[in-house]
């Protein structure tokens, strides 16, 4: 009970609700517990949340009290993954002494054998930590690049030492660009025109170079016929991992949209799904329609960022269009983010077929009034902006059912409570900074995940 | 309509999915695949009609079925939806499908013929523990799906699976067929594969030649949502 609450409390944490999150964890008296490894490490990242709120007059006190919170869990648990976040915590609260004593201690810890480390990776990452922690940058220069081998593909982890590890020059006055080597890549976003002739070589080798500029580690798009197949076609060819986002079941979209295209596109088609690191149906249409390959568009963009955002590492848009026939409705442009244009020309004898319409609906649901439904996403956005309720949930879908009224009691304050859909298209189009999954809802029509997000007022 | 391709069930993938899934004995489990087949179905194609016979116990091992009614105008709607570890159908008498399901997604079921199922669930005590318990967990599905509670995510459930199998040390031996895994908790093989190369990658969980070795027990807890 007590570890569901405190992971209840992390996750509206990493959503960003800092306020909220600490609210909680008080009212629930877990900030009083002195002997819970888990309570008092999620103490210690709380108040680090809200030191980095914090004005500057009350920010080494903050970063004092979680370094404090670090030491005390050090004591009941795996001590030197929090001393290290201890350390840290006593160089940002202005004690360098404090903090080369603690950093000394997880050396001695991890030298020793005493603890090797959560993960041959964090071993070998929380002495290269230490080693900056110490001042002996060549030390941890070299270790983080041992970590980093250990765990090449471990991401999400070297994103968050790298996050650390820039905090920790800038107060010694270091310069960081070091750490660009470690960076992961990039993650892009792709789509473009159906119309592209199978043989034609110029748009292919454009496409080719275009990924290679962009060098992403992952790819996130749908595969019709066209730009969609050739630019995942490259992008699996530099060894990006590729993930598919279809609207409608392989089947469905195979018939829909590139067999009618002739050529050799349906047998690419199923051999990028063979070497697909991930395959995602996200709307429940029967068929293909227009609105069902506008939620995929959104649901891909939104993953693109997403990846980019837990690796601290870029997300970027290859749109594949005539240089006449810009996407002036893609929520893309809206986000700042970066694109990078292809143009290619239509074959006029080869456009596909026209798809059904569809629905795609935006549903909103506000504390005290009944949900509203919208046919664009910006109005829906709007409409959670301009209310003053303390709750607000969105969803989106192609199908009849309509479930914002359940997500609505799982709102923070200051979070959205939104479907996974809905809260990947608000990071597609900017409109959050960032989301969090918190579970899963049964419906009759299937399971929704849940997420919080935190949404960011458009600039103007 | 297509027809399901019928196939007798002796690999060890079925009947580690029917051991997971109603959590029994090996023995008792290869005595449930000798009675139950495997059936195949294409996206949207029958697997029956509202008003047939309903003679088996249905558990779905991939993709999904759904179940709609038809009203007296004609109107088409959808009841529920079943995944993957869910179970549909007759039990313990043969009856009449209230409901027309049809396959969601390139969809396996394996089926167990209701007089069958019944007959050995009354000789094995440990088949007529799992019927009960795949109907409990049942019917805990649909009060879910009525209050719309919130659980943990597809690959929490995962995670918090792995993390039951694993003895003090953290190994988890022989390794877990991940299809039969991935079923018992109601995900997809491909999500539960997904969420086992990440924790490998990330080196939390180390594949061994035994089976599979927890290297960070806080962490995998962690990843619980």
């Amino acid at each position: 009970m007590q570890a569901d609450a405190l992971k209840m409390i992390l996750a509206l944490a990493r959503a960003g609700a800092t306020s909220r999150a600490w609210d909680q964890f008080v009212a629930a008296g877990f900030d009083r517990d002195e002997a819970d490894f888990q309570a008092l490490t999620l103490k210690g990242r709380l108040l680090k949340d809200r030191a980095r709120q914090a004005s500057a007059n009350t920010r080494p006190t903050l970063f004092a009290r979680a370094g404090d919170a670090y030491e005390r869990a050090a004591m009941f648990g795996t001590a030197s993954y929090p001393l290290v976040n201890a350390a840290a915590m006593a160089l940002q609260a202005g004690n360098r002494v404090k903090a080369g004593e603690l950093a000394g201690k997880v050396l001695h810890l991890i030298e020793s054998g005493t603890e090797p480390g959560e993960t041959p990776y964090w071993g070998e990452a929380t002495r290269a930590e230490a080693m900056l922690l110490l001042g002996r940058f060549d030390n941890a220069r070299e270790s983080l690049a041992k970590a980093v081998q250990l765990a090449p593909q471990a991401w999400e982890d070297h994103a968050a030492t790298l996050r650390q590890f820039a905090l920790i020059l800038s107060e010694f006055g270091e310069d960081d660009r070091w750490l660009d080597q470690f960076r992961p890549p990039s993650a892009m976003h792709f789509n473009g025109i159906l119309g592209i002739a199978a043989d034609d070589e110029a748009a292919r080798d454009a496409i080719d170079m275009a990924v290679k500029a962009i060098a992403p580690g992952f790819a996130y798009g749908a595969l019709a016929a066209g730009a969609d197949i050739l630019a995942a076609e490259a992008a699996v060819s530099i060894g990006a991992e590729l993930h598919i986002v279809l609207p409608s079941q392989p089947d469905d979209f195979r018939q829909s949209s590139v067999e009618p295209l002739g050529a050799n596109w349906s047998q690419r088609f199923d051999a990028l799904l063979d070497t697909a690191d991930s395959i995602t149906i996200c709307a429940s249409d029967d068929t293909t329609s227009a609105a069902g390959v506008t939620l995929a568009e959104l649901h891909a963009m939104g993953l693109a960022v997403e990846k980019a955002a837990q690796l601290q590492a870029k997300a970027v848009a290859l749109r594949i269009e005539p240089a006449d026939r810009p996407a002036i409705g893609d929520p893309w442009l809206h986000s700042g983010r970066p694109i990078l244009h292809v143009p290619v020309t239509a074959d006029p004898a080869n456009s596909g077929t026209q798809l059904p319409a569809g629905s795609l609906r935006f549903d909103v649901a506000l504390e005290g009034s009944a949900p509203r439904s919208f046919d664009a996403f910006d109005d829906a956005v709007q409409a959670i902006m301009t209310s003053d309720s303390a709750r607000a949930a969105i969803d989106c879908r192609t199908g009849d059912a309509v479930h914002v009224q359940a997500l609505l009691p799982h709102s923070a304050h200051g979070m959205v409570a939104a479907s996974r859909s809905a809260a990947l298209a608000l990071l597609a189009a900017g409109l959050a900074s960032r989301i969090e999954t918190i579970g899963e809802m049964a419906f009759p029509d299937g399971p929704i995940e849940l997420c919080l997000a935190a949404l960011t007022r458009p600039s103007g | 309509m297509s027809s399901p391709s019928d196939n007798s069930m002796s690999g060890r993938n079925d009947i580690a999915i029917i051991q997971s899934c109603f959590a029994c004995q090996q023995d008792s489990a290869e005595r449930l695949a000798a009675i139950m087949v495997s059936r195949s179905y294409a996206h949207r194609s029958v697997v029956a009609n509202m008003g047939d016979p309903s003679c088996h116990l249905y558990l779905v091992a991939e993709g999904a079925v759904v179940a709609e009614i038809y009203s007296f105008d004609g109107q088409q709607a959808q009841l529920t939806r079943h995944g993957p570890g869910e179970i549909f159908g007759a039990y313990p008498e043969v009856a009449t499908h209230r409901s027309a399901f049809a396959a969601c997604g390139a969809t396996r079921l394996l089926a167990a013929p209701t007089q069958k199922l019944a007959d050995l669930a009354t000789v094995d005590g440990d088949v007529a523990r799992g019927v009960a318990n795949l109907l409990a967990r049942q019917l805990d599905l649909v009060l879910d799906r009525m209050a719309a509670r919130i659980g943990l995510s597809a690959t929490g459930r995962f995670y918090r699976a792995l993390l039951q199998l694993a003895d003090e040390d953290g190994l988890i031996q022989p390794a877990p067929v991940i299809a039969a895994l991935a079923v018992s908790v109601h995900t997809t093989r491909e999500t539960a594969s997904r969420a086992l190369a990440s924790v490998v990658r990330r080196g939390i969980v180390e594949r061994q030649a035994e089976g599979l070795h927890i290297v960070s027990r806080r962490m995998l807890e962690e990843l619980i949502v």
